[in-house]
C-alpha cells in the first residue's frame, strides 16, 4: 500500500477530533474522556508520522498511546455508569490494566518494542465492556440507535478491538523474520482504522449538552 | 511471500472476512429488533394511557354529573325541614356543612381527573386554571409563559396536561420549591414545554440509576408515545429543570 495513503488513513482521526473541537461547548461531559482519547489519538497519529518520515522506532508511542487510550475509554464507560453497583470492579479493571502494561512493558520486555500481550488483553476488556454498555442500552433506550453516539461509539469499538485482537493473535503465530509480511498482516487495521475514525466522527456530530432521560437498567 | 506465509495470509484474510460478516450481522439485528421492541412498548403504553385516560373521563364524569347533583338535592331535601328544636337545627347547620365540603371535595377530584377545560377550551387555559388553583392553595407562587398561537390535538393536550400536572406534583411532594416557571412555546417543528423549580434540587445521575419512581416512569412514557424526548436536569441546591420536546 502506498506510504501516503497509509499517513492518510490514519490521519483519518483528525476529523473527529476537529468536529470534537468544534462543537465542545455543545458536548455534555460525560463525553469527555473520549474525547481527550480522541485527540490524544490525533497527537500520537503526527508523532507516529514524524517518527515514521525519520525511519526511527515509535513503539514507546505507540504503547503509551494504547494505556492511556484504553484507561480514557475505561473512565467513559464509567462516566455512562457501567460501574454503577460495582465500583470495586472499574478499581480493578484500571489497576489490571496499568499492572498488565507495566509487566509487558518495563518488566518482561522494553517499552520500543511492540507489546501484544498487553494490546490483546486491553482490546479484549474494552470490546466486553462495548457488549455490556449494548446490553445496557438495549434494555433503556427508547430512541433510535443510529443517532445515539453511544450506540455508535460501542460499535465502533467492537469493530476495531475485535479486529485488534485477531490481528494480533495471528502477529504472535507469525513469522517474525519477514518484516514485509507482518506489515501485510497489519494492513487490514489500516482500513479498521479509518471505518472507526469515521463512525468516531459521526458519533461527536450526534453528541449533545442535554442528556435524554432515560429508565435505570 | 512463501507458501506458509500465503496460507497464513489467506487465513487472515478469510477470518476477517467471517469476523465483517459476523459484526455486520449483529449490528442490523440490533438495530432491527430495537425498532420493533420501540413501537411495540409505544403500541403497549399508548393503549394503556388511553385506557386510564377513558376510565378517569367516566370517573370524573359520574362525580360530576351524578353524584354532585345527587348530594345537592339531598342538601336541598335537608333544608325543607321545618325544625322547632334548636338541636336539630344545629344538626342541619352541621350537616349542611359537611355537605358543602363533600361537593367542594367531589368538584376538586373531578377536575383532577379530567378538568372540562381541557377539553372544552384546550391545553393553555386548563393549565392555567390548573396553576391559578395551586397558586391559591399552596405557597409556590407560579409563572405561566406560553406562545399564544400553539395548536395541539386533544390527545396530545391531555397527555401534556398530564405531564405537566404530574411534573408539578412532584415539586409540591419533593423539590420544597418558592416558584415554579412553566414555559410553552413552538420551536423549530417543536412544540418545548419546560418546567423549572427553585428547589433543592437532586443528583439526578446518582438517583436515576438506582430507581425511578412511577411519576418519573410515567413522564416519560407520555413523552415517548408522543414520539417527543425528556431531558431532567438537576443538582442538589440548585432546583430541577424539566424539558419535554415534542414534535409538532
Amino acid at each position: 500500500m502506498n506510504f501516503t495513503l497509509v499517513i492518510a488513513f490514519s490521519l483519518s482521526i483528525y476529523i473527529a477530533g476537529i468536529v470534537a473541537v468544534i462543537r465542545l461547548k455543545k458536548i455534555n461531559k460525560v463525553y469527555y474522556p473520549f474525547l481527550i482519547s480522541i485527540w490524544l489519538g490525533c497527537l500520537s497519529e503526527l508523532v507516529n508520522s514524524l517518527l515514521a518520515e525519520k525511519n526511527l522506532n515509535s513503539y514507546t508511542n505507540i504503547n503509551l498511546y494504547i494505556l492511556f487510550e484504553t484507561l480514557l475509554i475505561v473512565l467513559f464507560f464509567r462516566n455512562l455508569g457501567l460501574f454503577q453497583f460495582q465500583k470495586k470492579l472499574f478499581y480493578t479493571i484500571i489497576g489490571g490494566l496499568i499492572a498488565g502494561w507495566i509487566i509487558e512493558n518495563i518488566i518482561v520486555k522494553q517499552i520500543d518494542t511492540i507489546a501484544i500481550y498487553f494490546t490483546i488483553y486491553s482490546s479484549l476488556i474494552i470490546v466486553l465492556l462495548s457488549v455490556t454498555i449494548l446490553n445496557k442500552l438495549i434494555v433503556s433506550s427508547r430512541r433510535t440507535f443510529i443517532t445515539n453516539p453511544v450506540f455508535l461509539l460501542c460499535i465502533a469499538f467492537i469493530i476495531y478491538f475485535t479486529y485488534q485482537v485477531m490481528v494480533y493473535a495471528f502477529w504472535i503465530y507469525a513469522p517474525q523474520s519477514d518484516a514485509s509480511f507482518l506489515l501485510k498482516i497489519f494492513s487490514i487495521m489500516i482500513y479498521i482504522n479509518l471505518l472507526t475514525n469515521l463512525i468516531y466522527a459521526l458519533a461527536v456530530l450526534w453528541m449533545h449538552k442535554k442528556q435524554e432521560f432515560t429508565l435505570p437498567s | 511471500m512463501d507458501a506458509q506465509e500465503t496460507r497464513i495470509y489467506t487465513a487472515i484474510i478469510s477470518t476477517s472476512l467471517v469476523l465483517g460478516i459476523i459484526i455486520i450481522y449483529f449490528i442490523i439485528s440490533i438495530i432491527r429488533h430495537q425498532r420493533r421492541n420501540i413501537e411495540l412498548h409505544k403500541k403497549n403504553i399508548l393503549a394503556e394511557i388511553t385506557q386510564i385516560e377513558k376510565e378517569r373521563a367516566r370517573i370524573a364524569a359520574d362525580l360530576h354529573d351524578d353524584l354532585g347533583p345527587l348530594l345537592s338535592a339531598v342538601k336541598m331535601k335537608i333544608n325543607t325541614f321545618e325544625l322547632t328544636d334548636p338541636d336539630d337545627q344545629i344538626e342541619i347547620e352541621k350537616t349542611n356543612k359537611h355537605i358543602d365540603d363533600i361537593l367542594k371535595r367531589i368538584r376538586e377530584i373531578s377536575f383532577d381527573l379530567m378538568p372540562n377545560t381541557l377539553l372544552r377550551k384546550g391545553l393553555v387555559k386548563a393549565v392555567k386554571e390548573f396553576v391559578d388553583y395551586l397558586s391559591n392553595t399552596s405557597k409556590i407562587s407560579f409563572n405561566f409563559n406560553f406562545d399564544d398561537d400553539i395548536k395541539i390535538n386533544e390527545q396530545r393536550s391531555i397527555n401534556l396536561y398530564r405531564i405537566v400536572q404530574e411534573t408539578i406534583h412532584n415539586t409540591i411532594k419533593h423539590a420544597q420549591a418558592t416558584q415554579v416557571d412553566i414555559d410553552l412555546r413552538a420551536v423549530n417543528n417543536n412544540l418545548v414545554l419546560t418546567l423549572t423549580d427553585n428547589g433543592i434540587g437532586f443528583d439526578y445521575s446518582r438517583e436515576s440509576k438506582e430507581s425511578i419512581g412511577f411519576g418519573l416512569r410515567s413522564l416519560l412514557s407520555r413523552t415517548e408515545i408522543m414520539k417527543g424526548h425528556m431531558y431532567l436536569e438537576s443538582k442538589k441546591g440548585k432546583g430541577t429543570t424539566y424539558t419535554f420536546e415534542i414534535p409538532i
